[in-house]
């Protein structure tokens, strides 16, 4: 059972082709990231799915409501929240939720209730009387959370949520998404440039280019990752270790940072081979776990 | 300083020209409007409706209304039978005038007892009312003083009487044309809106997207900065005004008798002043719309109706006389008139003109000394 | 219904916010209103006069006298020289002028062709039309007295003048309203035309998206706040200029109230449509003042006569709500004209509001691109 099924998405800008024929289904009950870099297609893939933007191919399905012909259909479901946390600046905090509470014709004393759940579940009693314009951004990323949940939607669309915002918020920010889609039964899309957030999902769509290059579990897809990551610390030049690198057989892709270098090999090269090809001392080098930006990078390498 | 300031105009100018459409429309929208208003509009009293009622057809009544037609003021739409149906023409809006003769007219006339003509008028355009007035009493009066002319002929009385003495001649404007005594107050509205309104949004629009709070990190001075800003603008102004002129000099017939140089300071002054108004509305708005709201109010009308555009200031109350010394479109229409009719000098228009300055000076202080003191976010 | 009433307090929460933009959306209209209604006077008064005596007899200043006791005339300068009455009249500091020649009474009593001359600015026309018209008519009643002076009997047309509606012919009676009328379209015209624009700049427009709100009810929610606004308004400056100017208000309040609300609808409609094919504040509101305002301000009626403009571009004239709602308040106001009679300016008002209204609910759509 599916709640979203989307199938040969595509949708042009002109000459650039921002969403490029993707199809793929989502489970209830789960977070799934869309992942990948900025200019990848994640929020305008998010946007078509909310109505917010036409089509050029392809059919969007929520349950069975066909949401490119009926969106308002849907909208009562959804929850959104934009990349800039869209919220009127000359208001509260306040007045900003309940605001959006009102749009979605939500009694006033169940409005007032689950206003109070959610200050005290997102910490926002102090700044409640706050002019959003006023607020640090974390905080108003919380406060455009609840706007958007204040209706209990069970479809949540969080477009890049935690750009800009501390790693202790972005924590927080998950375990709330978290016990918000187990208590109300719902289902999210999250997307985001910080490929670290993969672990939080349930599912993850990379991006790339308009196109979905990878989707699975997180633990899945690590599992499924054929290639050896190793990583070694050296005091050469970055472009002698360029130079090195490049000229060897068997090497898909590595990246400096620091003096430690991170290098992607064929599955069937071990540690001693990277020390002869290259002539790394061999006690330097170290076997790691792969992370999702070394997934991310083999696949985009080509 | 201005080393510090090159940098800002340099991005401001590739921004504008960037943008077609707004460069062009910077450019030629001036010149756009003065050429439509300037055919469109006219302050000329022509083809008021009268309607008459004329039941004997004297040659008095027959003289009166050849008279009125041939002054080219009036037009007769109606002829009626019954005095009420003129009275019901003014109601309805048919005509403007209503003019009764009473039977025996002319015999009454003569031995001058009786009421013989009754004139209405609908006052409710008091503009017009105005002219119609003054047009039929003065017309009354010459009838009359034909009348007298013919009567002492025919009694032959001791003396030859004196014929009409009236030589009129008048100035700058023979013919009275409305676009040559419209086109400059035209100018001055065009400059004062586009100038001042075009400043004060480009400010107002970088303080909104907070794009301001980037550059105010480097270090220069919130003064440099709003200079920077300006000059731009203040160019692009003084190129479109320069054409919006030039173009009304060649298709309006305007005689530009005066000097070009005098007339280059003047339209360089208003335009600072436009600018400078301009600036300080963005030092005191917090956002496009407050920005605009007070822009609008305090440049659309005031600079139609309180600078002598069309309404004359002497005929103002005092206390709204004194209210016209802030209006710096007063003292540049009058220097354009000068200027651009009359052929007058430096030396006739000196009062204007150094209000003028005066001013232009006073609004950039007011708003460099508000900068430097609140700065601009 | 509640949706729509909740944005409202929404936006006018908003307004209030703003410190400013309330006090000068109701203040400023006021104090406009009490300036302009004085200053838009077509009076033709205390014309500034100089005067070329070259004759000094009685008879010249006798018609001097009938100049400067008229009161249309004001004396400034006397002088014998011509060339100070050409730099008067050239640095404008008098409007005209009136040269008496020399041996003037002598040729009164004797001569056919005395001659006077008299000078006007035309810079001014209006000025100069009116202070000729006055200068014939001193001028023929002064020869008429002259004249009849030697008669036993004398002609005269006895005339009766009456002035209808506006029997002082003030021109506050005929300008306040339009006036009035102006300052209402800068408060539902130009200003609202920035309103729904401003939430797509902020991006706020899109969490409104996803919502269940229809695009109709955004559209109602955001005018309904400067309605309210208008509203106020309509209320004070009717009440200044019936009470302090003294306009009077001859038609039925409820033509009034009619003719004020099809306006505001319309006027609105005009932000709303401009509001929504643009996408900043910037623009909707350079487009609302060059498409809309200017011509309005120009071309309706307001200070040029509409009857005076080239037909072809009295058309624009005939689209802009403006030309019907001035011509409405006159008549109403003065003439005390009903629905009935002035069905026309009605209609057209009822069909640009529908039209303008119905164009940008069209237009716009729910998905922003």
């Amino acid at each position: 059972m599916e709640i979203i099924s989307v199938k040969s998405l595509t949708k042009r800008f002109g000459n650039f082709t921002a969403v490029d024929n993707i199809s793929f289904g989502l489970k209830p009950l789960t977070i799934n990231g869309f992942l990948g870099p900025n200019g990848a297609g994640k929020t305008t893939t998010i946007k078509m799915i909310c109505g917010l933007l036409r089509p050029d191919e392809g059919s969007i399905f929520i349950e069975n409501i066909d949401v490119i012909e009926n969106p308002e259909k849907a909208r009562e479901k959804m929850g959104y929240m934009s990349q800039n946390f869209s919220l009127y600046p000359d208001l509260t905090a306040r007045e900003n939720i309940l605001f959006f509470a009102d749009l979605y014709k939500i009694k006033k004393s169940e409005r007032d209730n689950r206003y109070a759940e959610l200050t005290d579940e997102l910490n926002l009693h102090e700044y409640q009387n706050t002019l959003t314009s006023d607020l640090p951004l974390g905080i108003r990323q919380r406060v455009a959370l609840a706007s958007a949940v204040i209706h209990h939607p069970v479809l949540l669309f969080l477009d890049e949520p935690t750009s800009g915002v501390d790693p202790i918020s972005r924590m927080k920010f998950f375990d709330f998404i978290r016990k918000y889609i187990n208590s109300h039964k719902a289902t999210a899309i999250v997307s985001t440039h910080f490929l670290t957030e993969a672990a939080h999902c349930n599912e993850i769509f990379l991006f790339n280019r308009g196109k979905i290059i990878l989707s699975g579990q997180p633990a899945e897809i690590i599992q499924n990752f054929r290639y050896n990551i190793f990583e070694t610390k050296t005091s050469l030049l970055t472009g002698e270790i360029k130079n090195i690198l490049n000229n060897s057989e068997g090497i898909i892709e590595f990246y400096i940072f620091g003096k430690r270098v991170r290098i992607i090999t064929e599955e069937d090269i071990d540690i001693q081979q990277i020390s002869v090809r290259t002539g790394i001392d061999i006690s330097n080098i170290s076997v790691v776990a792969p992370s999702f930006e070394d997934v991310f990078i083999s696949l985009t390498n080509d | 300083m201005i080393r510090r300031i090159l940098p800002f105009i340099k991005k401001e100018f590739t921004e504008i020209l960037r943008d077609r459409l707004s460069i062009t429309s910077l450019l030629l929208l001036p010149s756009i409007l003065l050429f439509l208003y300037g055919y469109a509009i006219s302050l000329d009293i022509k083809e008021i409706k009268i309607s008459i009622c004329d039941k004997e057809r004297s040659e008095f009544s027959r003289e009166f209304t050849d008279g009125l037609i041939s002054s080219g003021y009036f037009r007769i739409t109606a002829r009626r039978e019954s005095p009420n149906e003129i009275e019901s023409d003014l109601r309805t809006s048919k005509s403007q005038v209503g003019i009764i003769f009473y039977p025996s007219v002319y015999k009454n006339f003569l031995r001058n007892n009786e009421p013989s003509v009754q004139i209405l008028v609908d006052g409710s355009n008091a503009q017009s009312s105005q002219y119609t007035l003054n047009y039929l009493v003065g017309a009354i009066e010459r009838f009359t003083q034909n009348a007298i002319k013919k009567e002492l002929i025919r009694i032959n009385t001791i003396q030859t009487p004196t014929e009409p003495l009236l030589t009129e001649r008048i100035l700058f404007n023979p013919l009275l044309k409305s676009p040559l005594y419209l086109i400059p107050g035209l100018i001055a509205f065009v400059i004062m809106i586009t100038g001042a309104i075009s400043t004060t949004i480009s400010i107002v629009k970088e303080k909104e997207n907070r794009t301001f709070e980037q550059v105010i990190l480097c270090p220069v001075s919130p003064f440099t900065l709003i200079i920077g800003k300006i000059i731009p603008y203040f160019v692009i102004s003084l190129v479109s005004s320069a054409i919006m002129i030039l173009l009304s000099i060649l298709f309006f017939d305007l005689p530009t008798k005066g000097s070009l140089l005098f007339l280059s300071y003047a339209v360089i002054i208003f335009l600072l002043c436009a600018s400078g108004f301009g600036m300080l509305i963005s030092t005191i708005s917090s956002s496009q719309q407050v920005a605009f709201t007070i822009a609008a109010f305090s440049t659309l009308l005031p600079t139609i109706i309180l600078s002598g555009f069309v309404f004359p200031i002497n005929n103002m109350p005092e206390i709204i006389q004194l209210i016209t010394y802030i209006v710096p479109a007063k003292y540049f229409i009058a220097i354009l008139r000068g200027i651009l009719l009359k052929g007058s000098s430096l030396s006739e228009l000196y009062p204007e003109t150094l209000s003028l300055t005066i001013f232009a000076v006073l609004i950039v202080s007011a708003s460099i000394i508000r900068i430097k003191k609140k700065g601009i976010i | 219904m509640w949706v729509i009433i909740s944005f409202i307090k929404k936006e006018l929460r908003q307004i209030k916010r703003d410190k400013r933009i309330l006090p000068i959306l109701v203040v400023a209209p006021v104090l406009q209103l009490l300036v302009l209604g004085y200053a838009a006077t077509f009076d033709i008064k205390n014309i500034e006069f100089a005067v070329c005596d070259f004759d000094m007899s009685n008879s010249s200043r006798e018609l001097i006298d009938n100049f400067t006791s008229s009161s249309y005339f004001i004396l400034k300068y006397q002088t014998h020289s011509t060339t100070e009455i050409d730099t008067l009249l050239s640095s404008g500091r008098i409007k005209s002028a009136l040269i008496i020649p020399k041996n003037f009474e002598k040729q009164l009593y004797t001569d056919r062709n005395t001659k006077v001359l008299f000078l006007t600015d035309g810079t001014e026309g209006t000025m100069a039309n009116v202070s000729l018209m006055y200068a014939r008519t001193i001028l023929s009643r002064f020869i008429n007295r002259y004249n009849t002076g030697q008669m036993y009997r004398v002609p005269a047309i006895r005339y009766e003048l009456r002035i209808w509606y506006n029997p002082d012919l003030k021109s506050s009676n005929f300008m306040v309203p339009a006036i009035f009328a102006l300052l209402l379209s800068i408060v539902a015209m130009l200003i609202p035309s920035m309103a729904l624009v401003k939430e797509k700049e902020t991006g706020t427009i899109e969490q409104l998206y996803v919502t269940p709100i229809k695009p109709y009810q955004i559209i109602f929610g955001k005018m309904s706040a400067f309605m309210l606004i208008s509203i106020i308004d309509v209320v004070i400056v009717t009440t200044i200029a019936v009470l302090w100017f003294n306009v009077p208000l001859r038609g039925s309040l409820f033509d009034l109230v009619a003719a004020i609300l099809l306006f505001l609808i319309s006027t609105l409609g005009i932000a709303t449509f401009f509001s929504t094919v643009t996408n900043t504040q910037q623009q909707a509101m350079m487009s609302v003042m060059f498409l809309f305002f200017l011509p309005s301000m120009l071309l309706s009626g307001f200070i040029f006569p509409v009857e005076n403009i080239p037909l072809l571009v009295r058309w624009i004239s005939y689209i802009l709500p403006l030309t019907y709602f001035i011509d409405i308040l006159r008549n109403l106001f003065l003439k005390g004209s009903t629905i009935s009679e002035l069905w026309i300016q009605y209609s057209m008002l009822s069909l640009i509001g529908i039209a303008i209204f119905i164009f940008s609910l069209l237009k716009f759509r729910k998905n922003i691109d």
